[in-house]
């Protein structure tokens, strides 16, 4: 038998980070495509008795909330974490060859060109993942949201004072980036279904990796531990 | 707080009265406008009540009432030339053809037009010449109020003007050049309208592009006639107009159709019309499955309508088109499907369509990679060295 050891790759707040954005991801999307097309039609004629519509959209902004601020955290943790995790997941020079060596390693099934990784470290290319979906994919979709919400934020229904201003500067980022309001819909929209995509191709490498690797990478954001063979 | 506001709307007040005294002094005094008025029906005492419609639509204080009327009465001394470039007229006929002429209506057209194509009397020379005289006269005084884009390839050949033939360009440049203000109505003079969509053979373009002036833009297709008095009024009372960042009337072009639509509840309770004609549509239903762009566009048309504020495009039951929004012959076309059934540029396809197909790649990506592993993993004995013990044991 091959010794295995044990070793601790997420930390409590990082698997709970990773559900938190499980949930409200499958909340918004679902919630998203509804505001989209609304599939479902209610035919009561009185206003009073539905209001299917608003709790959707209450929910695509609760959901929108947690990876807002999941976001901000992540961002600010990239400036001022400690940990050496959150500068792990800018795109640096040598990371990126690593990440090549990886993306070599799933068509060549080599073991000599997975790139070494020891404890408290995941491989370069999923830190790219991390950092295209986490940072680059969720703020432009937060700030695409926020241009298509401003124009319903005034001083009277912002829980923060001065809330709308916060709305409507971040929105003009969208403004500057787009250029006008359909282009940021249609932009919001994409973006969507490109983490759709990105989610997909995660939930397979995982298996992939549990499958071939045959080190329990599944159970990394179940319990934090996977195993490595010993050397 | 309070007493700060209230500071500064004396100073305002102030100012605005001060403001309007010289203009009354500037303008020669024309009689018979309240004759006018009462000619097409329209009591003293309506009057009155349009002008305090008219300061709650430019969002001003009920203060401003009488200010309001006494601009109007100035409004009517002003001279105003009227141009017509490349468009349809639709703008002057939904002004002129409104079956129940409101006040702003009436003000429009009784305003001193000392040159508008469509309803002058005289014609070829004489009218040219009416033109002239206005603008020697008034040099420096009078508005001009542009309806319709500017061609621009070949020197602008693809509109000719009169009967010395100019081209649109010339005449715009000319008037434009001694104008106390320029305004530019509807979608065509504002944004370049349906000529000015792609491909622009004619490169149309609007009157601030085509001349590089900073005029004030009522777009709209047609623009809502209070929207222009209230911009003239507003430039009578204060003589500047705040506006948004496109350079439209802050009051009118501030909200968005959808926050202050009429059918908003149907939309927040998940009530739809699915087709024209079926039973909500007969009830009146929310107009977003229907492609109601209202959610995209920034309009007064819910709180002002046409025709003496009887209708508006939503309350007649068909959806917002995005008519007052730059290039929307582009950009929110299809008009009658949601704004997902755009057809995207470059990929000429809908964003639902590359999204579907993104997933169609990534499934066939993962299967081909799924069965490669699997196969080149045998053939290669893969992980015979990472778990050589796990296979000896099998």
């Amino acid at each position: 038998m091959s010794e295995f050891k044990r070793v601790y790759r997420m930390n409590g707040l990082l698997r709970f980070n990773h559900w938190a954005m499980f949930v409200a991801f499958i909340a918004c999307a679902v919630t998203g495509f509804y505001i989209a097309h609304p599939f479902l039609v209610f035919e009561t004629g009185e206003v009073i008795d539905s209001y299917v519509m608003g709790y959707v959209r209450l929910i695509h902004y609760l959901g929108a909330i947690v990876l807002d601020v999941i976001l901000i955290i992540w961002i600010y943790l990239f400036f001022f974490g400690r940990h050496p995790y959150f500068k792990f997941i800018f795109p640096l020079r040598e990371r990126g060859k690593e990440a090549l060596q990886m993306l070599k390693h799933y068509f060549t099934l080599d073991m000599k060109d997975r790139p070494e990784s020891d404890e408290d470290r995941m491989d370069a290319l999923n830190a790219w993942g991390i950092f295209l979906f986490i940072i680059v994919f969720k703020a432009l979709m937060l700030i695409t949201g926020f241009a298509m919400l401003s124009p319903q934020i005034n001083a009277e229904n912002t829980a923060i004072p001065g809330g709308q201003y916060v709305f409507y500067y971040t929105g003009q980022i969208a403004y500057i980036i787009f250029g006008n309001l359909v282009n940021i819909r249609i932009a919001h929209h994409l973006i969507a279904w490109l983490m759709i995509f990105f989610v997909i191709i995660h939930i397979y490498i995982e298996i992939w990796r549990e499958v071939f690797w045959k080190e329990g990478d599944i159970s990394i954001v179940f319990s934090g531990h996977k195993f490595l063979k010993k050397k | 707080m309070e007493e700060k506001i209230k500071k500064e709307l004396k100073s305002l007040l102030k100012k605005c009265d001060a403001r309007l005294e010289e203009l009354e002094a500037e303008y020669p005094e024309r009689k018979g406008f309240m004759e006018w008025l009462s000619f097409s029906g329209i009591s003293r005492r309506g009057f009155l009540k349009w002008s305090a419609i008219m300061s709650a639509t430019m969002m001003l204080p009920p203060v401003f009432e009488q200010r309001v009327a006494r601009a109007a009465e100035i409004a009517s001394r002003i001279p105003v030339i009227w141009l017509h470039f490349a468009e349809c007229t639709g703008c002057t006929e939904s002004l002129l053809r409104s079956n129940n002429p409101g006040v702003a209506e009436i003000i429009l057209q009784y305003l001193s037009l000392d040159y508008h194509d469509t309803v002058m009397a005289p014609s070829g020379e004489s009218a040219e010449k009416s033109l002239k005289d206005t603008m020697a006269k008034y040099k420096g005084k009078y508005i001009c109020i542009c309806e319709g884009s500017i061609p621009t390839k070949m020197d602008g050949k693809f509109l000719r003007v009169g009967s010395k033939a100019v081209t649109g360009l010339e005449k715009a440049k000319e008037v434009t050049k001694d104008a106390a203000a320029v305004i530019s109505i509807g979608h065509c003079a504002s944004y370049g309208g349906p000529q000015a969509s792609y491909p622009n053979p004619t490169g149309s373009k609007s009157i601030n592009d085509a001349l590089g002036i900073n005029s004030v833009i009522i777009p709209g297709c047609p623009y809502n006639s209070a929207s222009l008095v209230g911009t003239i009024l507003y430039f009578i009372l204060f003589g500047k107009i705040p506006t948004t960042k496109g350079g439209r009337p802050l009051f009118a072009y501030g909200k968005r159709i959808h926050d202050t639509c009429p059918r908003r509840a149907h939309f927040d309770a998940g009530e739809f019309v699915r087709e024209w004609g079926d039973e909500g549509a007969k009830k009146g239903f929310c107009l977003y499955k229907v492609g109601c762009k209202g959610p995209l566009t920034y309009n007064n048309c819910n709180i002002q309508g046409w025709n003496d504020d009887i209708a508006s495009p939503i309350k007649a039951g068909h959806g917002c088109i995005g008519c007052s929004e730059p290039a929307f012959w582009d950009r929110m076309a299809p008009l009658e499907k949601p704004i997902e059934a755009r057809i995207l540029p470059g990929v000429e396809s809908t964003a639902d369509h590359v999204g579907w197909t993104l997933i169609g790649i990534s499934a066939v990506g993962m299967g081909v990679h799924a069965f490669y592993s699997y196969f080149k993993g045998k053939k290669k004995g893969y992980n015979k060295e990472c778990c050589s013990e796990h296979e000896k044991e099998e």
